[in-house]
């Protein structure tokens, strides 16, 4: 057996040499299942004992015209093709991929966010609060856990409870009491920190 | 000897080849490669007109479209109901894919030298679900469709011309002599 010349085909160099050729071979390419999808889904009509003038009927135009986007080569308008499967039973899918390298696709869905994401996304943030003294001066660290991680004041030693976060703000707004170095009593206050930074509190 | 593949694709049910004279000439893609710039002079269609001539490009895309969904699909997408067909049967093993006038004769083969010809398949169902049908069914071929030799057919004959047809099969014995010789 001889052997195929490696790479691309015929059509794909042809494609590739004429963009304008491309560009007609696609759209014949479109039209031929196009008409393949009306002829298709007119023969499950016909099974199902569908005939042209109930179409006519729900689609408002004369049988002739049925008959004559029936039997077209396919290069018919979008719409007509849509309206046309839609009564026969059928729902038109469009798509399309890159044609040229470094393309990125389009017209994709994009990945639906699962629950947990959503949740995530939604749910608050609490903030920690530890006091460490060192050289006469007094600093802070902030420290802040997702709500959903299992941990809370009194499993952490040390900090203290001292707010929630916005999580739809950025910088992070905290929803906080000012924390009172002398007596550890928590105050109404707001302050606006990153995660998990240090604070100098003058 | 180089085979040139003219259409083919990852899950395709055939690839159409180009088939090569005893000279190494490939006559069908030549005659593609000319249809493509509409400069093919054997066009009936075009006959009298200057060329090159759009409306053979354009009745071009649409023989390859046909072509490709034959090699995707391994039916031709005229059959059934309301069809146009664009493939027919020849003789000698060929058969024959139309646009119009213009036909370009191809033979089926496991690349081992031989075609074994075959015929139409009147299967009761060309779709499942669609026993009463009986439309001619495009028999399974083998893998490679080896195009052999593009012409065209006067207007208002019914019989593919004796001289091309005898060009076709000389085409196809030349074509598979390679691989008996490979």
């Amino acid at each position: 057996m001889t052997e195929l010349r490696k790479g691309s085909s015929w059509l794909e160099r042809a494609k590739a040499s004429n963009p304008s050729f491309a560009a007609e071979q696609s759209a014949a390419d479109v039209a031929l299942r196009a008409s393949v999808l009306l002829r298709e889904a007119w023969h499950e009509c016909e099974l199902a004992g569908v005939e042209r003038k109930d179409l006519a009927a729900i689609l408002e135009l004369d049988p002739s015209r049925i008959t004559q986007v029936l039997n077209s080569d396919g290069n018919v308008r979008l719409s007509t093709l849509s309206k046309f499967l839609v009564v026969m039973g059928y729902e038109l899918e469009l798509g399309a991929k890159p044609g040229i390298e470094g393309r990125k696709p389009i017209g994709r869905r994009k990945p639906r966010r699962t629950r947990a994401d959503s949740d995530q996304t939604k749910s608050s943030s609490s903030v920690y609060v530890s006091k460490i003294r060192h050289e006469g001066a007094t600093t802070f660290k902030w420290t802040v856990f997702d709500e959903s991680f299992p941990a809370d004041h009194e499993t952490i030693s040390g900090p203290h409870l001292v707010g929630q976060l916005d999580p739809d703000q950025e910088p992070l707004k905290i929803r906080t009491s000012r924390f009172d170095s002398k007596t550890s009593t928590p105050e109404p206050s707001t302050v606006t920190a990153a995660r998990d930074t240090w604070m100098e509190i003058s | 000897m180089e085979r040139h593949s003219i259409i083919e694709g990852d899950d395709f049910e055939y690839k159409i080849v180009a088939c090569v004279d005893e000279h190494g000439q490939r006559p069908a893609e030549d005659a593609l490669d000319a249809m493509v710039r509409g400069e093919w002079g054997e066009d009936p269609e075009v006959a009298g007109t200057d060329l090159p001539n759009d409306e053979q490009i354009r009745a071009v895309n649409r023989l390859i479209a046909g072509m490709t969904f034959y090699a995707e699909h391994g039916y031709t997408a005229g059959l059934g109901p309301g069809r146009t067909v664009s493939i027919n049967k020849l003789r000698y093993g060929l058969w024959e894919f139309k646009e119009g006038n213009k036909r370009i004769a191809y033979f089926d083969t496991q690349g081992d030298g031989v075609c074994n010809p075959k015929s139409w398949q009147r299967e009761l169902g060309y779709f499942e679900n669609d026993p009463g049908s009986k439309d001619d069914v495009a028999p399974l071929l083998d893998f490679e469709l080896r195009l052999s030799h593009a012409f065209g057919k006067p207007p208002l004959q019914r019989k593919t011309p004796e001289q091309d047809m005898q060009t076709a099969r000389k085409l196809m014995e030349e074509d598979l002599a390679h691989d008996r010789t490979a």
